[in-house]
């Protein structure tokens, strides 16, 4: 029995996983061009503008880039669970933010601490959510999921700004903040701030991917994300394993927006810009993929930084316009982004 | 009961006679009915929301495509006007044909993504527009006015001659809602005119079955284009309108929060009708201004804003006609319209050319020697079994019996297959052995 | 049999959007019996088996292990031991061999999941061998083998396998076969096989049923099935 398994096992070992590896060929070709063409643009940036300049925009950039990579976590999280995208995401990532803000209003609570409650809040609002305005719906019927995510969007920042208004709030950092508190770089200023920011986003990923490739939620997780019909027979609970995602990415939104806070004012649209720049970064990262989020926000934080530092006509405001080319180019170039699978069917 | 007309018949001719003329009276007396300023100039703004709308559920609607750019064309339309009547002196109405130029080439340009991506992705893409727009008016700011707005110092005004008297206090505005209403109307009639012509039948194909439509030899990536520039047309030459109305345009008027109410009305009305455009204009005029108004007058929400109280009454409102009314109110209004009249497609002429079975009889009706009738039993049912038969309705004309006149061609090609089952007509001779 | 079987299917009938695909089937399956359902293309037979697991609207009675399952959830169904192996394999293409494998456990709380899956390993050495890779890149007797390892780390009393020599070398078919029948005498699973190739089905099973247009139009022990004219010409080819 299984002769003729056993007996053609032996012979393709070596030439093992063709398409695999063909896979991964095409995905090093991508990055390995578009690093290019980061390169030639800093090398120009460099002759031009001199180190200190160029350091600034580059710890900016990355700084900037890695808080669009976690904004496009949350997209990717719920995109892989359900093949939508959640366009209520920059608003529940600001609502989170503003709950932090009333923890700490209400006594002497650690940043931390009121970021953590923060998560756990709109983990749970994320579930409930899932359960109430989106399982009803068929998987499929993308145009009435659309509506809702739109009627979030909207109801959401209404609510904000009828609870708080449009006052501009700052929001405390964990980090420390002082003008001191920096490493100096051939006169670039890389903040202790920044540089937390970053390992708390990396950790972020990281507990992530293991949470997703060792538990067995996150099994389940990714079978969802790969089949759904069979999934369910495996017995996976489709709509426990959805609920779960859309708990998972409000969290991680939360801690995005209370991260991003700290440098810019809290108000009701803070987010909204973001949200473009996390589409971006999610784009060409690769809407299906966890690693691809985080390395798309780098590049696309880069991009901006560099290209908005530097180019005279375009002033800050056109960081959307970046944003943008970047997802019009991933879409005609590589339209799975760089470490996605799922590229979107064309007819 | 329902009263069952025939499509082109008189009756229906009648009938669309009766609704336009009721249409146009409507529209004429509806300013004198509610004789203010303030009043007109809502119904003003309705008829150019209308517009839009309608703009919108072509390319959504119709087409199937997700669009949330329409801000940005309205945007587009506004700022043409206000610019060029302010900066340039240009006639009002003349700015029209600008601003459907400049959005037919915006739109198409737009189109060209939608090409490679759909769905969700295309919303994304487009969202991204509408959150642009706002930020190109203040990047160019000599030309926009930036975040101050541009204002043209007079809005528009009749000439003498015109039957309203502008000397009222409601007249200036009573002509710009004449004005208003009667482009609106010509728009309407256009997205008629494109919905029925074979692009708009290409338009419908590529939202139901895309891959069978394309099979089918449709030319995607045109019918895609055009949908985006047409509807994004319609968007602009909703903006002048509004611009007719008001002439003012700022970066706040132009945001994605309007794409968004633009599709809460579109749903709301009755997306994928030509109709819906019209509740759902009003709606959306009616959200902004009434309900924003009593919304702040609240005192439990003590002066706030009103207008975020009409941002979560939308969103209230958009969540509940998607999980009750999905087919907004056009949709539901059809239904009850159905019960009222039902149309009937006439009969085509000369249908009997294209009936497979031939008229004429064979050479014998009776039975002839048993083997060749029993080795042909498919031949002679569709001769010989219809007594009330084929060769006598091939001349008469084509209304006098439409539901008899169908059921022979499907008696006779019901009278060739298998031929294991008994024919009745045929009475003994060709049952098989 | 006296006792209760351990799957019973009685005046089922399914729907697809409102257009009825079944019209009233009775099936039985008994404890460790191995049935095939013989039927031409669009004759409701991937149907049935969708209805068991709970994947289809259904009306009627479905049984199993002396519960009524019918109308509950797919997930409910699986945890109470029916695997199926849908047609076109139904692995999970993103994931790895061995995620595969550790997926069609994923409902059990038992510490034996490494031992099965080890087991599974002896019985498949190619799977083995591509234990990391993408399920993905499996060829197609391959993913079938993982497919029928995936359904069996449920530790299912009943196993459902809808067209499985599809696509399939004949030498594979075979060997596939071998293994069904040595998952249903020596671990006791039922087995309910769909199937166009009758003659191996056939060979396998103890029962089949005939479907036709959405009815059952012949039951009959497997043998009985082999000599009957009707079923040899249609199904059987001579």
């Amino acid at each position: 029995m299984g002769t003729v398994l056993s007996e053609t096992a032996r012979d393709d070992q070596a030439g093992l996983d063709v398409i695999a590896i063909r896979l991964r060929q095409g995905r090093l070709r991508a990055v390995l061009i578009v690093l290019a063409l980061l390169a030639a643009f800093s090398a120009w940036a460099l002759i031009d503008g001199g180190l200190q300049l160029y350091l600034q925009r580059f710890f900016d950039g990355v700084t900037n880039g890695l808080l669009y990579g976690l904004g496009a976590l949350s997209l990717v999280i719920v995109f892989k669970a359900t093949g939508i995208i959640n366009f209520a995401q920059g608003p529940m990532a600001m609502l989170g933010c503003y709950l932090a803000l009333t923890v700490l209003d209400l006594g002497p609570v650690p940043v931390v601490a009121a970021i953590v409650v923060a998560m756990v809040l709109s983990g749970l609002g994320g579930a409930v959510l899932e359960r109430v305005l989106i399982r009803p719906f068929d998987q499929n019927n993308h145009m009435a999921i659309i509506m809702v995510t739109l009627a979030l969007f909207l109801g959401f920042n209404a609510l904000a700004a009828l609870i708080w208004g449009f006052h501009p709030k700052s929001f405390p950092s964990p980090f420390p903040q002082g003008a001191a508190d920096a490493i100096v770089i051939a006169g670039a200023r890389l903040s202790y701030q920044a540089i937390g920011t970053a390992v708390l986003v990396v950790a972020t990923v990281v507990v992530l991917e293991a949470v997703l490739s060792r538990t067995r939620l996150g099994l389940a997780f990714r079978c969802v994300a790969s089949d759904v019909e069979r999934s369910r027979l495996l017995g996976i609970d489709i709509g426990r394993t959805v609920q779960f995602s859309w708990a998972l990415a409000a969290a991680v939104g939360t801690l995005g927006a209370c991260l991003i806070a700290p440098s810019t004012y809290v108000d009701p649209g803070f987010m909204n810009k973001i949200l473009v720049y996390a589409f971006a970064a999610a784009t060409l990262g690769g809407l299906d993929s966890i690693r691809g989020a985080l390395v798309g926000g780098l590049l696309t934080g880069l991009s901006v930084s560099l290209v908005t530092g530097y180019l005279p006509g375009v002033g800050s405001e056109l960081g959307l316009v970046v944003g943008f080319a970047v997802i019009i180019a991933v879409l005609q170039f590589k339209p799975a982004g760089l470490f996605g699978n799922r590229a979107m069917e064309r007819v | 009961m329902p009263l069952v007309i025939e499509r082109g018949g008189r009756r229906h001719r009648m009938l669309l006679a009766g609704s336009a003329a009721a249409g146009l009276g409507v529209l004429l007396g509806l300013p004198y009915l509610f004789y203010s300023v303030p009043q007109v100039d809502m119904l003003s703004q309705m008829a150019a929301y209308a517009v839009a709308i309608l703009g919108l559920s072509i390319l959504m609607g119709y087409c199937g495509q997700i669009s949330l750019a329409h801000s940005a064309f309205v945007g587009l339309g506004g700022y043409t006007t206000v610019i060029l009547v302010a900066d340039h002196d240009w006639p009002y109405l003349a700015t029209i044909p600008v601003s459907i130029v400049i959005c037919l080439a915006v739109g198409a340009l737009i189109g060209i993504p939608a090409l490679r991506i759909r769905g969700l992705y295309l919303a994304a893409v487009t969202l991204a527009v509408a959150a642009l727009f706002p930020a190109l008016v203040i990047r160019f700011e000599e030309l926009t006015g930036g975040t101050s707005g541009k204002f043209a110092r007079e809005a528009m005004q009749a000439p003498e001659w015109f039957f309203v008297n502008p000397y009222t206090r409601v007249g200036p505005s009573i002509v710009r809602f004449y004005v208003i209403a009667a482009v609106a109307v010509l728009m309407f009639l256009v997205a008629r005119a494109i919905l029925r012509s074979r692009i708009g039948r290409a338009m419908v194909a590529l939202r139901d079955a895309p891959l069978s439509a394309a099979a089918s030899g449709v030319h995607v990536a045109r019918v895609k284009i055009f949908a985006f520039a047409i509807s994004g047309a319609f968007g602009g030459v909703a903006g002048s309108l509004l611009a007719i109305q008001l002439p003012q345009a700022s970066d706040t008027r132009y945001t994605l929060d309007l794409s968004i109410f633009l599709l809460v009305a579109l749903v709301a009305g009755g997306s994928g009708t030509m109709l819906g455009a019209i509740p759902g204009a009003i709606i959306f005029v009616v959200l902004r201004t009434y309900v924003s108004d009593w919304a702040s007058a609240l005192p439990m929400f003590h002066g706030g804003d009103g207008g975020q109280i009409v941002g979560i009454i939308s969103a209230l409102l958009l969540l509940a006609i998607v999980f009750l009314m999905p087919t907004g109110i056009a949709g539901g209004l059809t239904r009850i319209g159905r019960r009222l009249v039902r149309f009937t497609d006439p009969v085509p002429r000369g249908w009997q050319a294209y009936r497979l079975a031939a008229s004429t009889r064979l050479t014998s009706a009776r039975p002839a020697s048993p083997d060749p009738a029993s080795a042909n039993p498919t031949s002679s049912p569709s001769t010989s079994s219809n007594p009330a038969s084929p060769s006598s309705t091939s001349s008469s004309s084509t209304s006098t019996n439409p539901t008899s006149a169908r059921q022979t061609p499907s008696a006779e090609s019901g009278g060739s297959p298998t031929a294991s089952s008994p024919r009745p007509e045929n009475s003994g001779a060709t049952t098989k052995g | 049999m006296t006792a209760e079987p351990l799957l019973r299917m009685r005046g089922v009938r399914a729907f697809y959007d409102g257009v009825e695909a079944l019209h009233g089937v009775d099936l039985t399956v008994d404890a460790g019996e191995v049935v095939v359902i013989l039927g031409a293309n669009g004759a409701g037979k991937t149907t049935t088996l969708r209805s068991i697991c709970g994947l289809t609207r259904t009306t009627g009675e479905i049984r199993f292990a002396g519960q009524d399952i019918s109308g509950a959830p797919t997930s409910s169904i699986v945890r109470r031991g029916v695997a199926m192996v849908p047609q076109g394999r139904g692995t999970l293409t993103d994931l790895s061999v061995e995620d595969n494998l550790l997926a069609g456990a994923i409902t059990r709380r038992d510490k034996d999941v490494a031992e099965d899956i080890a087991t599974w390993y002896d019985v498949f050495p190619r799977l083995a061998l591509r234990r990391h890779q993408s399920a993905g890149s499996l060829s197609g007797g391959e993913q079938q083998m993982l497919a029928v390892a995936r359904a069996m780390m449920l530790r299912p009393r009943l196993l459902l396998l809808d067209e499985p020599s599809l696509g399939l070398a004949p030498v594979i078919v075979r060997d596939l076969f071998d293994v069904l029948t040595r998952v249903n005498r020596e671990r006791g699973v039922a087995i309910v096989l769909v199937e166009q190739n009758a003659a191996l089905a056939l060979d396998i099973a103890q029962r089949g049923y005939v479907l036709e247009a959405g009815t059952i139009v012949l039951s009959a022990p497997a043998d009985r099935l082999r000599e009957d004219d009707a079923v040899r010409l249609a199904y059987l080819g001579y």
